[in-house]
């Protein structure tokens, strides 16, 4: 199964439960199976959330879209098409229950880094995400890599 | 059975240019494809990286350094890397031409000695007549850095 790796910095308002960065999916019935996400703190304080999306937002401060090159192996782009969307977002993503929470550290700690491996993939269906969030009414600011395979 | 290489190189600060390549690792091969395992990022001077990972297309040209890898930085010290694959360290006099969305992205500490160690349990295939290369993501300099690449052929 091909293994594709994509990034980007994405931000929040300091609102809770905003999407700092969303990987999506928008195939029509094929499923992703997301092995890691890493976080790496531009500044500011945050509690962060590991959340899915079952609608996409809109508007995005930015959106990359993998191609061969986010390949492993540089053979094809990613076949669901997926994209990894970066905040701020104009209108935020429909999130759902939190997965995973965790706890970033202050503003002085610029660089500090948050592994999130996951030893059973997270399956992210056909037209969901899955999203990297605030937990706090505290922005985020952060260099978000996702891994996957489809 | 595949070998395993690693090389080495400390870079120069690069422009404070979005994009700018802070090291290459370039595979000028005509067929063989290389397996990157690892790489490795530690800055030199008490400034704040940012740093980007990306495959590269065309190699550039006038790094400050080329380090051509020899036996020695085979793990089982047997012979030269087929591939003729080698390390390019900052500034470049022409960039390389990046290719495609960056695969990876951090940011360090402004502190000497912050960096990283990336691993990857399954290798980043590098085909030939292409690169992988560390590059700063905004328009920051990517500091004076120690890079190492490790990889299969």
């Amino acid at each position: 199964m091909p293994r594709f790796s994509a990034a980007g910095r994405g931000t929040t308002a300091a609102t809770a439960e905003h999407v700092s960065a969303q990987l999506w999916n928008p195939h029509a019935s094929m499923m992703l199976y997301v092995w890691e996400i890493t976080c790496y703190w531009v500044a500011s304080t945050a509690y962060v959330a590991v959340r899915r999306s079952t609608a996409r937002g809109a508007t995005p401060a930015s959106t990359v879209t993998p191609d061969a090159d986010n390949a492993l192996d540089r053979r094809a782009a990613p076949v669901s098409g997926a994209l990894l969307d970066l905040g701020a977002f104009g209108t935020q993503p429909t999130i759902t229950a939190n997965l995973r929470l965790y706890r970033g550290g202050g503003p002085t700690n610029v660089g500090q880094a948050l592994g999130i491996f996951f030893p059973i993939p997270v399956g992210v269906p056909a037209g969901t995400g899955l999203c990297i969030c605030t937990n706090s009414a505290a922005i985020l600011n952060l260099d978000t890599t996702f891994v996957w395979e489809e | 059975m595949a070998n395993r290489y690693a090389v080495a190189g400390r870079t120069v600060a690069t422009a404070a240019t979005a994009n700018h390549v802070a090291a290459q690792l370039w595979n000028p091969h005509a067929t063989k494809s290389i397996y990157v395992r690892e790489v490795w990022a530690f800055v030199t001077t008490a400034a704040s990286a940012n740093f980007g990972l990306s495959r590269s297309s065309a190699r550039g040209a006038t790094p400050t350094a080329t380090v051509t890898p020899d036996a020695d930085n085979a793990f089982d010290r047997r012979a030269v890397p087929p591939s003729a694959a080698v390390l390019e360290t900052a500034t470049f006099g022409t960039q390389p031409t990046l290719a495609g969305p960056n695969m990876a992205q951090a940011i360090s500490a402004a502190v000497i000695g912050a960096g990283w160690v990336f691993g990857f349990p399954e290798a980043i295939e590098v085909p030939a007549g292409t690169g992988l290369c560390v590059t700063t993501t905004i328009a920051a300099a990517f500091p004076a850095s120690d890079i190492t690449f490790a990889w299969d052929e």
